[in-house]
């Protein structure tokens, strides 16, 4: 295994269920720990390339189709930009970690809080930078 | 009608209906569904809008409300629209049971020691008032 931390300049994009989208916004409930959890989980937009933002949404859905993760079609792709989204958070040291997962390369976890911290969820969707439909 | 402690989820829409809150009404009808559901998602269950209800109806505020729902069906509902910085997201275990978060109007966490902790609806309720983010409904 070869973990690395994502540096600052990187993005991540976090999966949101139609249900944790509430009034065109993303809710703290996407960024919640469930029980047992302890990262959550993301994909690095930059692994799909540099910049383009059609590439790496289009990488994104692929990754998580072929993992066999179903994602709902009014569902969201939420952008964090990992450097503003730890200043955002300053009530824990979070760690956008690369899990270096054969199934998914792309695979990022965010360590460092747990399923009670519901201060770091709410800071973490106000994080938030971009939303980009799942389909 | 009022609220009941068996109210289900669907009596607790019409009654936000009654009161003139269609669009939380049309929300919680989405919430209880099956639409959208991903896999290993529930609907929003009966004591978690019960709780959210009992809330609502308590306290009085500027910001319009957003709800979504956990995996579990328990109801997290959002004060984020207020003209300063704050913010409150409160998680409606069941009807008596939430989980807080709250920013105060200088955008820093509020000190309510409930922070963070599975705690009583009803003894955090005063405690959001006292602290600014919410104020009582006439009624109270």
């Amino acid at each position: 295994m070869n973990f690395r931390d994502l540096g600052p300049e990187y993005h991540v994009a976090r999966y949101c269920s139609p249900r944790h989208i509430a009034e065109g916004l993303t809710s703290y409930e996407a960024f919640l720990l469930r029980q047992g959890e302890t990262f959550l989980s993301t994909n690095w937009l930059e692994y799909f390339h540099d910049s383009d933002r059609h590439i790496q949404m289009f990488g994104i859905r692929q990754a998580l189709s072929s993992k066999g993760f179903r994602v709902g079609r009014n569902g969201a792709l939420a952008v964090l930009n990992v450097g503003y989204s730890i200043s955002q958070v300053q009530q824990a040291a979070l760690r956008f970690t690369l899990l270096d997962q054969a199934r998914d390369p792309s695979h990022v976890g965010v360590f460092g809080y747990r399923p009670i911290d519901a201060d770091v969820a709410l800071a973490l969707s106000e994080s938030v930078r971009e939303l980009h439909p799942t389909a | 009608m009022a609220l009941s402690s068996t109210s289900t989820i669907v009596e607790i829409s019409s009654l936000f209906r009654e009161m003139g809150e269609d669009d939380l009404a049309d929300r919680l009808d989405y919430l209880a569904s099956d639409e959208d559901l991903d896999p290993g998602e529930s609907p929003a269950t009966d004591e978690s809008a019960r709780g959210f209800f009992e809330f609502f109806t308590n306290i009085k505020s500027d910001s319009k409300v957003g709800l979504a729902c956990s995996r579990e069906g328990w109801i997290s509902a959002e004060w984020r629209w207020f003209s300063d910085e704050r913010r409150v997201g409160i998680w409606f275990l069941d009807a008596e049971k939430i989980l807080l978060s709250a920013l105060g109007k200088d955008g820093k966490f509020v000190e309510i020691e409930e922070r963070n902790k599975i705690t009583d609806r009803c003894m955090v309720t005063p405690k959001l008032v006292d602290a600014g983010l919410f104020s009582w409904r006439e009624n109270q």
